[in-house]
């Protein structure tokens, strides 16, 4: 059945008594998420995207507004740890997040947890470690794995809970390029594999993976568009903090000098040819 | 990291590193007991001996052993001088303005030491030998009667299991730390005792804040993978008394036999 | 200063099970003035490079002299350890004191600096990296990540090093907290001439700022020499597993429609757009 998510005018807050509603973390937030999605979140640092990450999977529970799931409102502590399941996290940083000295007991972790049975876990991890890449380190301590091996590890342990969505955030960016890439590669085959994917960065690069991006800041979504339609419109980013790709500021550099070129491009391909023909 | 912390576990696939965690840690319990039976010459040789041969199963290198043995050297040699000097009856060996050595005395201290030397070096067999999580997972199930009465054996188990994969973790920060302020001119080595306390806060406080925000992360990965204590819980390993482990009766009950019927 | 890494090893928990050769038969040297980038995949060996450069390890073979000062395995007394500032990865989780002035005052108070001197020195710092006199005052622990970051290389700067090395300066800041810190490098290098030795997985940044490339593999120096060397031969950069910076990768994108290719030399996006200007010009076909 899949799992769609839904927020209606959320409002979220750390501390009540001291702040005035701009200083909310998330402010008025209406969002949708369709199984099956890819999606990027991009902020600069202190705009929200872990506050909404963590209200997505009932980590944080809305100050106002509603949160529901395929259209049932989460309000009872065993609805949100039932989404545990279906809503899967993973964090920044890679050592925080694994609890267990060897690598097949931590992805057991969530497991035990939810009170799978010993037989179906055996059957499920070798499954995991071999789609995340880490088969033959089942007895790893975790100190001896690399950074973006334990994000994989991460990854598995979520992933061996079934999950119908993923939230990644900035899980790449304490890691190294090859890790990195890494990372980028498997939220891809996840994608593919029909797991929602919602990717919080502030790398424009990475962002545009998606197919859809949502651009926060100072709590508030500024916009929510296909990656195409954004990437035309990519010269915005630049007030909100964020890198504008290479690609588009060459594009407006050349527009500037005359060249005739379309006013908006949809991805670096249409920029690549154009050039080509007004040379 | 430049030496190897003590107790480590040394991954190898020896005798002893595939015999049960409880099974281990129940002998290795029983066998400290045993120590304080053994009151004589042969008996200590017993002791000896057996704890040679565990060293060969374990086929880890003795210079390890010894490196776990240097810790506690200086309490071994100052209780053994103790009872040099003390310890009255037999044969007077040595006279000095200040002491005399008697017979006694020097059995007293080779017996001592010994006790002490046999203690340490099982105590490392077990830890070489059996993984952090092998002995938390032990230890819990061999605790599960204590359930009856309300301790929470689970947190309990889990707490320590956690300690134990962060050991590592922290070990690196504090390094890390340590350098950066190093680097910064930190003065670690000289003055005295309250200085060097001092010295030691710019160290402490980072390490103390970077802990709690691990903590707290944690918190949240462990919430965010359905964690609500132990309730509703299904357990991934499972521990299996093997044939070997029962031989460990056998030979229990065969060193409780041989000291009982040498001892004095 | 001039520094000369002569043929080092450096190896971890020697004589144990552990034991691991992180560094072997390293030589470079490392002008005084320039920014030396350092770049390599996980484990390659570039902390451990870094720690043997500030003074804080010392080699299990070689030696590295920094000006006239020389240190190899036997050395008891590292001497060039005060002139050499080291800014670690994520520097914002060092600090520890009450205020912002106190945390940056600590270092050149180690170095036994005379009262009014430090509080020179604080206040030159923070106007180095830019941040305002009304945080000296409060608690380092208030400010926002970047500004936190931006305390602790004062910390370090206010010890006036002559070689400054950093580690992955810009990781975790967004894109305004990069472009801040790198600016501030590079000016720091223009006005005060410290030797930059700049440890980074940011090829543009490389691309950017570095005079002199180092790459690292298992331990090994498998390549030194300028920015251009290494990022317009593509096929040494496959082979070294490295990725190219932005402008090249876009450079590469455009090169398979435009002949005769735009050359890999170009890093600035100016310099791009002057290339593409004069062909359009001249025409695109002579
Ligand atoms: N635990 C907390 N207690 C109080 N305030 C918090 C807490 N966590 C975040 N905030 C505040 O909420 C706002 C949003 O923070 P959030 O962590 O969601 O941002 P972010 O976009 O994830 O930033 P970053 O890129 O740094 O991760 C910020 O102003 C931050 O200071
Ligand atoms: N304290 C230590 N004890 C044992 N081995 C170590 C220690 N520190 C590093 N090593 C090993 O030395 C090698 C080089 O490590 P180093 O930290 O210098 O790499 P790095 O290039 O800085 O990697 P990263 O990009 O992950 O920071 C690695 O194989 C690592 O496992
Ligand atoms: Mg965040
Ligand atoms: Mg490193």
């Amino acid at each position: 059945m899949g799992t769609e998510i839904t927020l209606k005018d959320v409002w979220f807050h750390y501390y009540p008594q001291t702040e005035s509603r701009e200083n909310w973390a998330v402010q008025n937030v209406s969002l949708d998420f369709q199984q099956g999605e890819y999606v990027s979140i991009i902020g600069s640092n202190g705009s929200g995207k872990s506050s909404l990450a963590c209200l997505l999977n009932g980590l944080f529970i809305p100050t106002e507004g509603a949160f529901c799931i395929n259209g049932q409102p989460i309000t009872t502590d065993q609805d949100r740890w039932e989404l545990k399941r279906r809503v899967g996290m993973i964090f920044q940083n890679p050592d925080n997040q694994i609890v267990a000295p060897s690598v097949v007991d931590d992805i057991a972790f969530g497991l035990e947890n939810l009170g799978v049975s010993r037989e179906e876990m055996k059957y499920r991890i070798p499954l995991v470690l071999e789609q995340v890449g880490l088969s033959g380190l089942e007895k790893k301590e975790p100190h001896h794995l690399s950074g973006g091996q334990k994000q994989r590890l991460a990854i598995a342990g979520i992933l061996a809970m079934q999950p119908d969505v993923i939230i990644f955030d900035e899980s790449t960016s304490m890691l190294d390029p090859d890790g990195r890439k890494h990372i980028l590669r498997l939220m891809d085959e996840l994608h593919k594999s029909g797991i929602t994917i919602i990717h919080i960065t502030h790398q424009a690069t990475e962002a545009f993976l998606a197919e859809r991006l949502i651009v926060i800041h100072q709590g508030r979504i500024m916009m929510d568009q296909s990656s195409k339609e954004l990437y035309a419109n990519a010269t915005l980013l630049d007030q909100w903090g964020l890198d504008v790709p290479i690609g588009i500021l060459l594009h407006q550099a050349l527009r500037d000098k005359g060249w005739k070129l379309s006013e908006k491009m949809e991805s670096e391909e249409q920029l690549v040819s154009e050039l080509w023909t007004s040379m | 990291m430049s030496r190897i912390v003590i107790g480590q576990y040394i991954p190898g696939d020896s005798f002893l590193h595939r015999l049960d965690p409880r099974a281990k840690l129940l002998f290795v319990f029983l066998f400290f007991f045993l120590i304080f039976l053994a009151n004589n010459i042969s008996t200590y040789l017993i002791l000896y001996l057996f704890v040679a041969i565990c060293i060969l199963l374990s086929q880890i290198r003795v210079r390890l052993f010894l490196g776990s043995i240097k810790p506690v050297l200086f309490i071994i040699i100052l209780t053994s001088i103790l009872h040099l000097v003390m310890t009255k009856g037999g044969a007077a060996l040595l006279t000095t303005p200040l002491f005399t050595v008697y017979e006694e005395g020097v059995r007293q201290a080779a017996f001592i030491s010994s006790r002490f030397l046999i203690l340490v070096v099982m105590a490392s067999i077990l830890t070489f030998t059996t993984s952090s999580l092998d002995l938390t997972d032990a230890l819990e199930q061999l605790l599960e009667p204590l359930k009856k009465i309300r301790v929470p054996v689970h947190e309990l188990a889990l707490m320590m299991s956690i300690a134990l994969r962060f050991i590592p973790t922290l070990w690196e920060e504090t390094e890390k730390i340590k350098n950066a302020q190093l680097a910064r001119g930190a003065n670690l080595e000289s003055g005295n005792i309250f200085k060097r306390l001092a010295a030691y806060i710019p160290i402490f406080i980072p390490l103390f804040l970077s802990s709690f925000r691990r903590a707290e992360e944690l918190a949240m990965a462990m919430e965010a993978r359905a964690y609500r204590g132990g309730i509703g819980r299904t357990k991934y390993r499972l521990l299996q008394y093997k044939g070997k482990d029962y031989s460990l009766i056998v030979i229990f009950l065969l060193l409780v036999i041989m000291i009982g019927w040498l001892r004095s | 200063m001039d520094i000369h890494v002569n043929d080092i090893s450096y190896v971890y928990q020697k004589g144990t099970p552990f034991e691991e050769e992180a560094l072997s038969n390293l030589s470079l040297s490392i002008q005084h003035g320039i920014i030396q980038a350092i770049i390599g995949k996980t484990g390659s060996g570039k902390s451990t490079l870094i720690g043997l450069l500030s003074g804080l390890l010392r080699p299990s073979k070689g030696s590295i002299t920094v000006g006239e000062d020389k240190v190899t395995a036997t050395t008891k007394k590292i001497p060039f350890r005060s002139k050499v500032g080291v800014v670690f990865q994520y520097p914002e989780h060092q600090l520890f004191a009450e205020t912002v002035y106190k945390d940056i005052s600590y270092g050149p108070t180690n170095q036994g600096i005379p009262a009014e001197e430090i509080k020179n020195r604080v206040y030159h710092a923070i106007d180095l990296v830019g941040l305002d006199e009304s945080l000296l005052e409060k608690s380092p622990f208030s400010l926002s990540g970047g500004q936190m970051r931006r305390v602790a290389l004062a910390g370090v700067l206010a010890m006036e090093p002559s070689i400054l090395i950093l580690d992955e300066p810009t990781a975790g800041l967004d894109r305004i907290g990069s472009e801040q810190l790198l600016s501030l490098i590079h000016h720091l290098h223009q006005q005060k001439q410290v030797t930059i030795i700049l440890v980074t997985h940011q090829m543009d940044e490389v691309a950017r700022l570095a005079g002199q490339v180092l790459v690292l593999e298992k331990g090994q120096a498998v390549f030194n020499g300028s920015p251009v060397e290494l990022f317009s031969e593509r096929s040494r950069l496959d082979k070294l597993g490295m990725e190219p910076p932005s402008l090249t990768k876009l450079i590469d994108r455009l090169n398979e429609r435009i002949h005769p290719p735009i050359p890999t030399s170009l890093f600035e996006l100016d310099q791009l757009v002057a290339h593409l200007e004069l062909r359009r010009k001249v025409g695109n076909n002579e």
